[in-house]
């Protein structure tokens, strides 16, 4: 699990971001321009994230600008995923980032994160599911070195531990794992354990 | 061979002895006219690829032994952590780490194996419970044979060494017993000496003499055994001169240490191991130290989560080792004692280990309680404990579920039988507690040891 940053600052209270969260206009989520033909409308993404940083006075760090049209060229990247992206660009459209310079790098460390969350989590569902709104609420602040205000840095990563999906899937596939690994074991001992009597019993 | 339906192709010499391409003097220990009845076929399993090492491990034990037991404990734990299921969850810091038992390893041995661990080829070797209930242990061949740089690394401080190479025994296990395994082996880490393990007892010969002749013949480097078999070869008159012996499994009073010296002439080691790690320390000269430096060793206080300062007498725990199939961290052993430290060098004093127990019979002799645990074993027994009381009768009291009471009444007589004690009374007590992750002795006596 990721240690709490040393120097990490609080940020807005985790109720305001949440509210803003559940009042994401649609079209936010609406299918990507680049598979929708234009006839059925749609939204440009990258558009939508350019703006965002236009809306709060942070400059777009070339290496992200870079990351993101080549992203969008790429074939590679999934509707699901760019709805995700979407979703950030309005998660972070919040007031409280505005010319707020850790705006860049936490949207920045989202787009990955957010690239294998929407792979398990519809974008949609940040919206309307409550636990998983508090998990994007929580992760966009630990993406900026943030934690929200009131909390420790312990409460913060506890509660943020207990909702983050990616974390969770991650122990479930380690124990997953040390499960068949002890499963090879058990019948690897009892081979073993066959072999000796085998010896045993071969007494020459 | 018996027959059995789940018997699965033995090995034949080749996969014995990877490591070896000459077998003849193997063959010349096994078909020797005055060889013992062996029943019993044993290698060592190390190919060329697991001897190297084995010589890797023992420069890591020289270069260890230069090193601080704080800056190993720390590296090993760190690994262990990120490597063993069961210490996953453990705290960052060693000084935090809570203590293990016998019960832990007995519930998931699984949970101990490095994830790094090659499952090819594992052995797995059950505990005989003389001292508890029967525990499993897995370890590979180079582990099995990782006692011998330990043993030559304790030998070199007084100018000793194994023996190497065919045509030299470098290793003589003894055994008196009823029953036991006995083989003609030879080492490749020895460069094909001799391993012979032979059990005195006069069934166990061709002819009276030959036990004499055999071991003569072969004048083997080093005697293994336990003090019961060390005083039967004593008793029979052989007189060995090995280099060095190693006495082991149980407590060698210092009598008998003199004693061996003395016939023997040569050093006695009182060596005190354990399965889960085998060679912890070594005693001679009345003083035990620790033997190897991959090993850190702590005090607990017993029954809490506390260890305890140099000098305090209590649970003797054990961290560390180079099975990858069960690195240790705070293991309690069950023993007890108080640990000095002294010019980098780790003393164990006051130190409570197992005396050996043989039961006296009315009418002379005495009963080898290994018996007992061997007949036992089958049984798979929680715990047990056989108290022989001062008529000679015997009370035996066991732990676990099921009524195994004509089982276990079935397998005393049978040993009771062999020993021509077929009429000394034997009765079942009150049943053990419940597992406590504490031993319990299984043999006690009210007569003098």
């Amino acid at each position: 699990m990721r240690v709490p940053q040393n120097g990490e600052q609080t940020g807005p209270q985790l109720e305001d971001l949440l509210h803003h969260l559940s009042e994401c206009p649609g079209v936010f989520l609406e299918t990507p321009l680049f598979v929708s033909s234009a006839s059925e409308g749609g939204v440009h993404s990258l558009a939508l994230i350019f703006d965002l940083f236009l809306l709060q006075n942070v400059k777009i760090p070339i290496g992200l600008k870079r990351k993101l049209e080549t992203s969008w060229e790429s074939p590679q990247l999934s509707e699901r995923c760019w709805r995700g992206w979407q979703l950030l660009a309005y998660l972070f459209s919040h007031s409280w980032f505005y010319e707020k310079k850790v705006l860049a790098k936490g949207f920045a460390r989202g787009l990955d994160h957010m690239h294998k969350l929407t792979d398990i989590v519809e974008a949609s569902a940040f919206i309307a599911n409550p636990a998983r709104r508090e998990e994007l609420c929580r992760l966009a602040l630990f993406w900026c070195g943030l934690r929200p205000q009131g909390e420790s840095p312990e409460q913060a990563e506890d509660r943020l531990k207990a909702l983050d999906t990616l974390f969770r899937k991650d122990i479930e596939a380690k124990s997953s794992r040390n499960r068949s690994r002890a499963e090879e074991i058990r019948r690897k001992i009892q081979e073993a354990r066959a072999r000796e009597a085998a010896n045993t019993y071969a007494r020459e | 061979m018996q027959g059995n339906k789940t018997i699965r192709p033995v090995l034949d010499d080749s996969e014995r002895f990877p490591g070896l391409e000459d077998l003849r003097w193997v063959y010349y220990l096994r078909q020797h006219p005055k060889a013992p009845l062996y029943n019993f076929k044993s290698g060592d399993r190390l190919d060329s690829d697991g001897v190297e090492r084995l010589h890797g491990y023992k420069r890591t034990l020289r270069k260890l032994g230069g090193t601080s037991s704080l800056s190993f404990i720390r590296a090993f734990y760190k690994e262990a952590r990120s490597d063993v299921p069961a210490y996953r969850n453990y705290p960052a810091d060693f000084n935090d780490a809570p203590s293990m038992n016998r019960d832990d390893l007995r519930k998931a041995p699984w949970d101990y194996v490095k994830d790094s661990a090659s499952l090819e080829n594992i052995l797995c070797y059950a505990t005989s419970g003389t001292t508890g209930a029967p525990l499993e242990v897995i370890f590979d061949a180079t582990c099995a044979s990782s006692w011998l740089p330990q043993v030559e690394l304790m030998l070199e401080k007084e100018g000793l060494g194994l023996e190497k190479g065919a045509g030299t025994t470098a290793v003589a296990l003894i055994c008196y017993q009823l029953e036991t395994l006995t083989y003609a082996s030879a080492s490749s880490y020895l460069e094909g000496s001799g391993f012979i393990k032979v059990n005195l007892h006069p069934k166990q010969w061709r002819a009276p003499s030959d036990a004499s002749d055999y071991l003569l013949g072969l004048d083997p480097g080093l005697l293994t055994g336990d003090p019961l078999a060390f005083s039967a070869l004593m008793e029979l008159e052989i007189p060995l001169r090995p280099r060095a012996m190693i006495s082991s499994a149980m407590t060698l009073s210092e009598g008998l240490a003199v004693k061996l010296e003395e016939y023997f002439h040569c050093p006695v080691y009182d060596v005190y191991s354990m399965t889960e790690c085998r060679n912890i320390a070594f005693k001679r000269r009345g003083i035990m130290e620790k033997m190897r430096p991959d090993l850190y060793l702590e005090i607990l206080a017993p029954g809490e989560e506390r260890v305890l300062e140099e000098g305090a007498w209590g649970e003797l725990a054990v961290s560390g080792g180079n099975n990858p199939y069960l690195p240790l961290i705070r293991y309690r052993t069950g023993d007890f004692c108080r640990l000095r430290n002294q010019r980098g060098r780790q003393f164990l004093e006051d130190f409570q280990g197992r005396l050996p127990v043989r039961f006296p019979l009315p009418h002379g002799g005495w009963i080898n309680t290994i018996d007992f645990s061997r007949a036992l074993a089958p049984l798979a027994l929680a715990s047990f404990q056989i108290a022989q009381q001062r008529d000679f009768s015997l009370v035996v009291r066991y732990g676990g579920r099921g009524k195994l009471s004509r089982e276990i009444g079935k397998a005393i007589g049978g040993v009771l039988e062999q020993y021509g004690a077929e009429d000394l009374p034997f009765i079942f007590g009150e049943p053990l507690p419940e597992i406590s992750g504490k031993k319990i002795c299984s043999f006690v006596t009210e007569f003098e040891r």
